[in-house]
């Protein structure tokens, strides 16, 4: 029986959806999280999951939607966790300067203290990589990670489809970050899962 | 009876003794190693253990059985070419000539390479190969299997 993988965070376009069904199933993807759809559905087997960008402004909407609510924070001043934002939300997904430096360790302690799981795109950190940029941001988190201190979840976070790469070569990814092995696969295997449970998609593998 | 007992008492009592005496011995002779070992016994030291046994693994090869596919046909030498770029660009000349990947085989019929790496970087000849695969030079990239030898990643190479 093949394994099936989640990926938690894709912001490919609907025009692309069914090239990317057909991708993420050949990829071993059975639950795809995607910026831009409407509501759920199912395609050739892999499920669809709308996500829904929380910010302070718009919580009224986003309780009323059934999708996972992520609160996208690419610099300090956006990770603003108020107890009205806290309420519906289901993760937080770091990005921009919050992984490239690393004198934002107070957001970082933030985050262990809410206990808000936390996404990263693996686009992104390939992009920042193969640009030459310094990862001291993202190091920080993961050795909170390693630490068991807080939840990393990686997601694909591809804005086009050959963005979207075999969960093994994420696996890879976080090796090469410096993640212990049990750690980098729970990354992609567990803490998904667990993520969409807590967003109420309990018949999630 | 009486006489006999103490005799066995006596025997008893002077094997001991030079058993102490032996032990003493022993632990004046090797005194200077054990407390080393008790006194050295840390992170630290199991770190340079664990290193130490790294550096021994450090020349071992592993062959990485891989299915690309490509919108375009692909020849070994091309492959070779673009993984080496690929390569270069993520990790340097120094990582290149450390890793040195080498595509051994590439079976059209399968799509399927065996590409040899050092033990280290076999982790980075994947993320080389989704470096292309975002560069649309291949279309997908499918890690199947790492083996130890040559002729195991052939055999699961030429298996559809």
């Amino acid at each position: 029986m093949r394994f099936k993988y989640v990926d938690v965070s894709n912001k490919t376009p609907p025009s692309l959806l069914n090239q990317l069904v057909e991708k993420a199933s050949n990829y071993a993807y059975s639950v795809i999280v995607l910026r831009d759809i409407p509501d759920f559905r199912t395609l050739s087997d892999v499920k669809l999951i709308p996500c829904t960008i929380v910010s302070y402004d718009e919580v009224p909407q986003a309780i009323k939607s059934k999708s996972l609510k992520v609160l996208s924070a690419r610099t300090p001043d956006e990770l603003k966790l108020s107890n009205r934002v806290l309420k519906v939300l289901n993760a937080v997904e770091v990005g921009g300067r919050l992984l490239t430096d690393s004198k934002f360790r107070k957001s970082y302690v933030k985050l262990v203290n809410v206990g808000v799981p936390v996404i990263i795109n693996a686009s992104e950190v390939l992009d920042l990589i193969s640009s030459g940029r310094d990862l001291s941001g993202l190091r920080v988190l993961l050795s909170f990670y390693e630490r068991s201190r807080i939840t990393i979840a990686l997601g694909s976070g591809a804005r086009n489809l050959n963005e979207v790469h075999h969960p093994i070569v994420y696996y890879a990814l976080l090796l090469e970050l410096g993640l212990s092995e049990v750690k980098a696969l729970s990354a992609l295997t567990t803490n998904p899962v667990s993520i969409l449970r807590g967003a109420g998609f309990d018949w999630v593998a | 009876m009486t006489g006999l007992l103490e005799a066995v008492y006596l025997v008893v009592a002077s094997v001991a003794l030079i058993l102490a005496v032996i032990a003493l011995l022993q632990l004046i002779m090797f005194r200077r190693e054990i407390r080393y070992v008790l006194g050295n016994l840390n992170s630290k030291v199991l770190r340079h253990v664990v290193k130490s046994i790294e550096k021994r693994r450090k020349y071992k090869n592993r062959y990485l059985v891989v299915r690309l596919i490509s919108s375009s046909n692909i020849s070994v030498n091309e492959l070779q070419k673009r993984i080496d770029e690929a390569f270069i660009e993520l990790y340097g000349r120094r990582g290149y000539s450390e890793a040195s990947p080498r595509v051994l085989y590439f079976n059209e019929k399968t799509s399927k390479a065996v590409i040899r790496v050092r033990n280290h970087y076999r982790w980075g000849v994947l993320l080389a190969l989704a470096y292309l695969e975002r560069k649309e030079l291949l279309t997908q990239v499918f890690p199947e299997r790492t083996t130890g030898t040559y002729k195991k990643a052939k055999r699961y190479a030429e298996t559809a």
